[in-house]
């Protein structure tokens, strides 16, 4: 024991044992945790006839540059897309000059005819909302998007701040113990070390289970104070940031089959009929409008917001008839909605039949009834489709194989989107869009790639070669250390995508599964026939 | 002895007059202090807007707005009218739309009154300011402190 020394040897054992003390507290890990500092965020764009993968890139740092990459498809259009960034926060100390609401930077993008990603760099210099207008000289998409800021949370300030306490009152001990009359004065600030190290380590220790503080942009309406500061709550707290349903408009000419149109989404909230303009991006777009025509085509577009509450899409119907539309999207404080259109659109017939799409109409190839695979060609790409027995309410798998590579590129984020209408009534082929436009059920649902049952590979790694259909490809896990996943241009995953959904009810359903390949989005149309289970025991032996 | 009898009384009442000071730093530090106002400043592409929320609490609420045009460089803006309404989005809540007098001959200060807040959490103030040729609209996000 120390007080068991002698005086020159106890100041001896306190001076000598300062350097471990201080080693081992510089050596807890620091573990805190900060609010996330943002990650790369990708938004689909159909603006006028292009078809474009918008990624903005994370900012590291504020002021500083916002990369911009624009991945372009197969038939995008060349030419030049002027760029423009606008701060569109509130903030509580004035702004002087640079008051938000007018751009700060401009920047253009020269799409090349080859198909891939083009970028530029735009500076920005606060933190908190803007806004990235892309224009291609007729119609300009308004992207918000939140400009984070690299924020230390309270724990980590207390892990820090004891730290760097405790190691200059050890210091202070130890000159007090080497030169003060009365050695035991040493323990007073040793004492305080002591208690600034525990408080630094718990703080390290719990800040890694703390819950984050509500996220601008997600959560609550963002600005520049609270981005610069989500940590600074503002009181009460609540918990439930859900809001109301979003009510769907169509506005637009008369629409002519052939001719290219505009439609008008006007959306307004469920319950105050004002302006919704609080999207967030959600499985890489803003809105995902589903588009299904009279002979059973489907279009996945993505409109242009172009102004608070009002988005656009530019489209070119190929025939005369009716269309059912729906909306997917997702309003601040979470939660997805899919809207359907109660209108849809109907094309009329144009005066120049000249004017009409070739090759328009869907050909489905069929599942059930007895047929659980077959084969068909999609452009130059095969694709085998399979299918469990299709039974109402148990989980049905239908995979595709798209080629015989893994060279299938992320799509929205995944590797492969499937969407249902039906049970549909005997029907004219005809008229299938008035069909769903009353269909009781529309899905959405994702493949994120086939796994091995036994190989668990992280995000990102090549499956190692073990079944002989998995060689090379990748699964679409997102990235667990808070990297943004693989964005379109990484071509490897496939060539299974699987997707399981549970049909609610028997009847004739239309799928559509869509990949990308090549910088070309394949759909696949698939008609399944869904039976009872009472059918299939039926059919037992 | 009396000598270390003082400075042992010395001592104590030098470290109660301490602690006392202590206690009384804290005290103030951790007082609640009343809501002051809250200043929100933003803009469009024609004007530079300070809204003042006087009493962002429970209640009736007086925002004042003031308008700086862009264009003129400061000079008196031309505005028609503006108006003003609070929505809590989370309630699918939304006020009547009050229209804000001017206060100021400029034509650039004006004070709109009694603005219901009914509940605390997040708000938005939606400003519509309408002058000749257009309108400019802003939604300022606030919160409601009980």
């Amino acid at each position: 024991m120390i007080t068991g020394l002698c005086a020159p040897m106890r100041r001896l054992a306190i001076v000598a044992g300062l350097p471990l003390v201080l080693l081992l507290s510089t050596a807890v890990p620091a573990m805190a945790d900060s609010a996330s500092a943002g990650a790369d965020v990708t938004v689909a764009q159909t603006l006028g006839d292009r078809e474009l993968t918008v990624v903005l890139r994370r900012v590291t740092s504020v002021p500083g540059p916002l990369s911009v990459d624009i991945i372009t498809h197969t038939g995008t259009a060349p030419g030049g897309l002027a760029l423009a960034v606008t701060p569109t926060g509130t903030t509580s100390a004035a702004p002087g000059s640079s008051a938000p609401g007018t751009p700060t930077a401009e920047a253009t993008v020269e799409l090349g005819a080859q198909a891939g990603s083009y970028s530029a760099t735009v500076p920005v210099d606060r933190p908190g909302p803007w806004e990235l207008a892309i224009g291609d000289g007729q119609r300009t998409a308004r992207i918000p998007f939140v400009v984070t800021k690299q924020v230390i949370s309270p724990p980590e300030r207390v892990a820090y701040g004891g730290l760097v306490t405790a190691g200059a009152l050890l210091l202070v001990s130890g000159v007090l113990a080497a030169r003060a009359r009365r050695t035991r004065w040493a323990l007073v600030p040793a004492g305080g070390a002591l208690a600034a190290l525990a408080a630094a380590v718990t703080a390290a220790l719990l800040s890694s289970s703390l819950p984050l503080p509500p996220q601008p942009g997600s959560h609550i309406d963002p600005g520049v104070d609270n981005v610069g500061d989500p940590y600074a709550l503002k009181k009460p707290l609540i918990a439930d940031y859900s809001r109301p349903p979003v009510t769907l408009t169509l506005q637009s000419r008369p629409v002519v089959a052939g001719d290219p149109a505009d439609v008008d989404l006007k959306l307004t909230d469920g319950s105050t009929g004002l302006p919704v303009d609080d999207l967030l991006v959600h499985d890489d777009a803003l809105i995902h409008l589903l588009v299904i025509g009279p002979t059973g085509q489907l279009w996945h577009l993505h409109p242009i917001r172009t102004a608070p509450g009002r988005y656009q899409q530019h489209l070119r119907l190929p025939e005369p008839g009716h269309y059912a539309v729906s909306a997917e999207m997702v309003r601040r404080g979470g939660g997805v909605q899919r809207v359907r259109a109660a209108t849809g659109l109907t094309a009329i017939a144009a005066s120049r039949p000249d004017a009409l799409a070739t090759g328009a109409a869907a050909n489905p190839v069929h599942l059930g009834n007895g047929s659980l695979a077959v084969t068909t060609p999609v452009g130059a790409t095969s694709v085998s489709l399979t299918t469990t027995q299709p039974v109402a309410d148990t989980p049905v798998t239908v995979a595709a194989r798209v080629g015989d590579t893994g060279d299938l590129q992320l799509w929205l984020g995944m590797v492969g989107h499937m969407i249902v209408a039906g049970p549909l009534p005997p029907t004219n082929t005809n008229d299938i869009g008035t069909a769903v436009q009353s269909a009781p059920v529309w899905a959405h649902t994702h493949s994120m790639g086939g796994m091995p049952a036994s190989d668990h590979s992280m995000a990102g790694m090549v499956m190692t070669n073990r079944t002989g259909t998995m060689d090379n490809s990748m699964i679409a896990m997102n990235p667990v250390n808070g990297d943004s996943a693989p964005d379109e241009t990484v071509a490897g995953y496939g060539p299974d995508v699987p997707f399981t959904f549970t049909f609610p009810a028997a009847g004739e359903y239309r799928l559509w599964v869509q990949v990308e390949r090549d910088y070309t989005l394949l759909t696949i149309p698939v008609v399944i026939d869904v039976v009872d289970e009472s059918a299939v025991q039926g059919m037992r032996p | 002895m009396t000598p270390p009898r003082n400075a042992r009384q010395t001592r104590l009442l030098t470290a109660a007059a301490l602690v006392a000071i202590a206690a009384a730093i804290l005290g103030w530090w951790a007082w609640p202090r009343p809501t002051s106002a809250t200043v929100l400043h933003t803009g469009t592409a024609h004007f530079v807007i300070a809204v003042t929320a006087d009493y962002p609490r429970l209640g009736a609420c007086d925002v004042e707005i003031a308008l700086t045009a862009r264009e003129s460089g400061g000079a008196r803006p031309p505005i028609d009218a503006v108006q003003i309404q609070a929505v809590m989005p989370l309630m699918g809540y939304a006020t009547q739309p009050v229209t804000a007098s001017p206060i100021t001959e400029g034509n650039s200060r004006f004070r709109a009154g009694g603005l219901p807040l009914m509940v605390t959490g997040p708000w938005e103030l939606l400003v519509a300011i309408n002058f000749p040729g257009g309108a400019d609209y802003v939604t300022l996000p606030f919160w409601v402190s009980g």
